[in-house]
């Protein structure tokens, strides 16, 4: 009898165990909002039960969006934006962090979870779910017009149909590039320095920086995480060549000439103080918090922080400077010019199987050349792919941070080449070079054959 | 009704069977999750998989930073171990026998152990940085800027700080030791003092020797607890500088951020999995036969 009552009470646990287990209707949908932001999981909920009555109505269709970037409010402002517009239409968005994201779309694409919408990272994102992905030019064709590719900047449209090996899988929403160094203008003002142009101008910068405020970096950066020094050798390196499309995409060497100029102009950057090696200890968040706190008069970072250049948004998120700029890297020799590499960032796709195309091209045409497209520009979250853009400059009121965005814009437009990083290698480089600042290596060449070897080994896709 | 002692243990395995189903289900289908990826080139999306044998594990046994990396993992448990059965020893003596002032003393490293090593690890990544860290800040204000180095990214001192942050992380151990401690009947210290041994005797000669099980548990969770470091030197220096305190776990994760390399990060993992259990099964020997003897 004591027998079957401990039989009956596991029964009751496993059967438990299970249900709890078990995936609700939405469940996983929300389960992956609430590893997301607050906001967007609250408004998940209420969309949740708003979806439910909504239903209960025959026009009313619920498009699901899968995301990670820009934020999850910033998502349901420009979703609040399209559901005024389009009332029948509602949005339920699935927001997660970046690798999170990575990991988890794919899972859910290939486990027949309901996706119509969904950001496409331009890394090998395209091949992995292509799969999944309605080719979009003829649904272009059919819900925007046959003009529909005027909307767009010609060359970002031609970058995506290259991630499909010429099929168009997705409409870029934007581009970003890397690097850009913003400045701390009252600290210029206060030390009668302007922004840099030449390379003799920029060590001049930073000598005085260094002698009249000696406790303030004069330019931080994320040193321990090697990527970005990758990211400023190859815009070095880019001051008179391509190569870095000569490697990724044709025949180019690590071990070439104009590889080599840039990590050559990189540690002559070292050497001439422009840098210290104390950058080497900063993460991401603490460069950026030395520059906002006034303990670095400049900082390298991409064009994503380019928010930074609106007083609006930098009062908004406690940013307590007055007044900040930007620029390019000046050329080190006179043959170079200042550049960055960019790339288109993220694209809207069509899930192949959803039943709701024609809202979902609703949606990616507001999010591209629409009001959405609009928002993410105006809060300088990517430049938009959409030809007619044009800022908001209201948001900036400075001179210099009109002039830093203007330079932004110009740089690019005009990249020297793609930033179509292989983020594995891109750490496993920026590594390297770091031991070649640090007398790790006997010569630069020994460095950068290390890198060519590295390359070469099959581990980087 | 009496129940045999055979029923007793039908009933105990009745009781754990859920946990056991789930934990076999998780266990025994992860290991095969990596073993399978390990033999193909694969992506995140798993969608083309592309069978390539034995080569993941080609370059992974070619690969000097690997092999480094599971060299760093083994130091820095021996390291931890040693300090562990040292320091944490003997804090968990002094507060055993109320030393005067050792309530800070583990205060001091028993409070991380409450913390999220994500937490500790930030801020002794601050304390060490160059420039704005503790640590150079008060050198330099006692005039000893001489004293002063690239904690986290000189090649040697960032060895140093990586194993100054697990020499302090040795809460745990100090945790088992009081609880090993208690164990031992008072009686076996007083029978020494009265065949008159001093108290460094005592310690070595008749706490140290008790504590057999205790030292078991500490050398165990320490040596496997390395393996999963990833905190520590990932938020201090990364694994830098030039992959010098690169450990697996942060390894594994330098490949894992793109999503294109599952079938090298797998087998990767197999590797490591394999090590962790040889040096278990090593250490168990080891101790069931002094324990034996």
């Amino acid at each position: 009898m004591k027998r079957i009552f401990v039989v009956l009470v596991l029964m009751v646990m496993v059967l438990t165990m299970i249900s709890g287990c078990a995936k609700t209707n939405g469940g996983s949908s929300q389960e992956a909002i609430k590893e997301g932001e607050a906001g967007s999981a609250h408004e998940s909920d209420n969309k949740a039960d708003e979806v439910e009555q909504d239903n209960d109505e025959a026009d009313t269709v619920t498009l699901k969006f899968w995301s990670w970037y820009p934020s999850g409010d910033m998502w349901n402002d420009m979703i609040s934006g399209f559901e005024a517009e389009n009332p029948n239409i509602k949005i339920e968005l699935t927001h997660l962090e970046s690798s999170t994201y990575q990991e988890k779309l794919p899972v859910a694409l290939a486990t027949g979870e309901e996706v119509d919408v969904m950001a496409i990272m331009t890394n090998d994102m395209v091949n992995q779910l292509k799969t999944y992905i309605e080719p979009i030019e003829p649904l272009a064709d059919q819900y925007m017009g046959p003009d529909w590719r005027k909307s767009y900047t010609a060359n970002d449209i031609a970058l995506a149909e290259d991630k499909g090996e010429g099929e168009l899988y997705f409409i870029p929403i934007g581009k970003i590039g890397s690097p850009i160094i913003y400045y701390n203008v009252d600290m210029f003002d206060e030390l009668g320095l302007e922004v840099p142009v030449t390379y003799e101008d920029f060590k001049r910068v930073t000598a005085t920086i260094r002698e009249q405020r000696p406790d303030v970096m004069p330019l931080s950066f994320c040193g321990k995480g090697t990527w970005f020094v990758d990211e400023i050798v190859w815009a070095l390196a880019g001051q008179d060549s391509d190569i870095f499309n000569q490697i990724r995409y044709g025949d180019g060497a690590f071990t070439s000439d104009e590889y080599k100029a840039g990590v050559e102009r990189f540690k002559q950057m070292f050497d001439d103080e422009i840098f210290g090696v104390d950058v080497l200890d900063l993460d991401y968040g603490r460069s950026l918090e030395l520059f906002y706190s006034g303990e670095a008069a400049m900082v390298a970072q991409g064009t994503w922080e380019a928010a930074m250049l609106s007083e609006s948004i930098r009062n908004k998120n406690g940013i307590p400077l007055n007044n900040i700029g930007a620029f390019g890297f000046p050329p080190v020799n006179d043959e170079g010019t200042a550049n960055l590499r960019a790339y288109i960032e993220q694209g809207l796709a069509v899930r192949n199987s959803s039943e709701h195309v024609e809202e979902a091209m609703k949606f990616i045409e507001y999010m591209t050349v629409g009001g959405g497209s609009d928002y993410l520009g105006d809060n300088f979250i990517f430049t938009p792919t959409h030809s007619n853009y044009k800022v908001d400059t209201d948001s900036i009121t400075s001179e210099e941070g009109r002039a830093g965005f203007d330079a932004m814009t110009e740089l690019l437009n005009n990249p020297s080449s793609d930033r179509n990083n292989m983020s594995d290698l891109s750490t496993a480089t920026g590594a390297v070079i770091v031991g070649y600042i640090l007398d790790q290596y006997s010569s630069i060449d020994e460095a950068l054959e290390f890198i060519q070897a590295e390359y070469e080994t099959g581990k980087y896709k | 009704m009496k129940i045999s002692r055979k029923g007793y243990e039908w009933t105990g395995y009745l009781f754990i069977l859920p946990l056991l189903v789930l934990f076999s289900i998780f266990l025994v289908y992860s290991i095969f999750f990596i073993v399978r990826n390990s033999f193909f080139d694969v992506d995140i999306s798993f969608i083309d998989f592309e069978y390539v044998g034995l080569e993941n594990y080609r370059m992974l046994f070619e690969d000097a930073r690997f092999i480094r990396s599971i060299v760093n993992t083994l130091i820095f448990a021996v390291v931890s171990v040693v300090a562990g059965m040292t320091l944490g020893f003997f804090i968990a003596i002094a507060v055993k026998f109320k030393f005067r002032g050792v309530n800070v003393l583990h205060s001091l490293f028993f409070a991380p152990s409450l913390m999220p090593m994500v937490l500790v690890a930030t801020v002794f990544s601050m304390m060490f940085e160059y420039r704005n860290g503790t640590l150079n800040v008060i050198l330099r204000s006692l005039n000893l800027d001489i004293l002063t180095r690239n904690w986290l990214s000189d090649p040697l001192f960032s060895y140093v700080s990586i194993i100054f942050v697990l020499i302090y992380l040795i809460g745990i151990p100090i945790m088992y030791y009081t609880a090993g401690l208690a164990t031992i009947d008072s009686s076996f210290y007083e029978a020494a003092s009265i065949d008159g041994a001093n108290m460094i005797q005592i310690i070595t000669k008749v706490i140290f020797p008790s504590l057999a099980t205790s030292h078991k548990t500490v050398i165990l969770t320490l040596l496997l607890g390395t393996f999963r470091a990833f905190e520590v030197v990932f938020m201090t220096t990364g694994g830098g500088p030039v992959f010098k305190t690169d450990i697996v776990g942060t390894y594994l994760y330098s490949y894992s951020t793109s999503g294109t390399n599952v079938g090298y990060i797998s087998a990767a993992s197999l590797i490591v999995l394999i090590l962790a259990f040889i040096i278990a099964m090593i250490q168990l020997k080891i101790s069931s036969r002094n324990i034996n003897l």
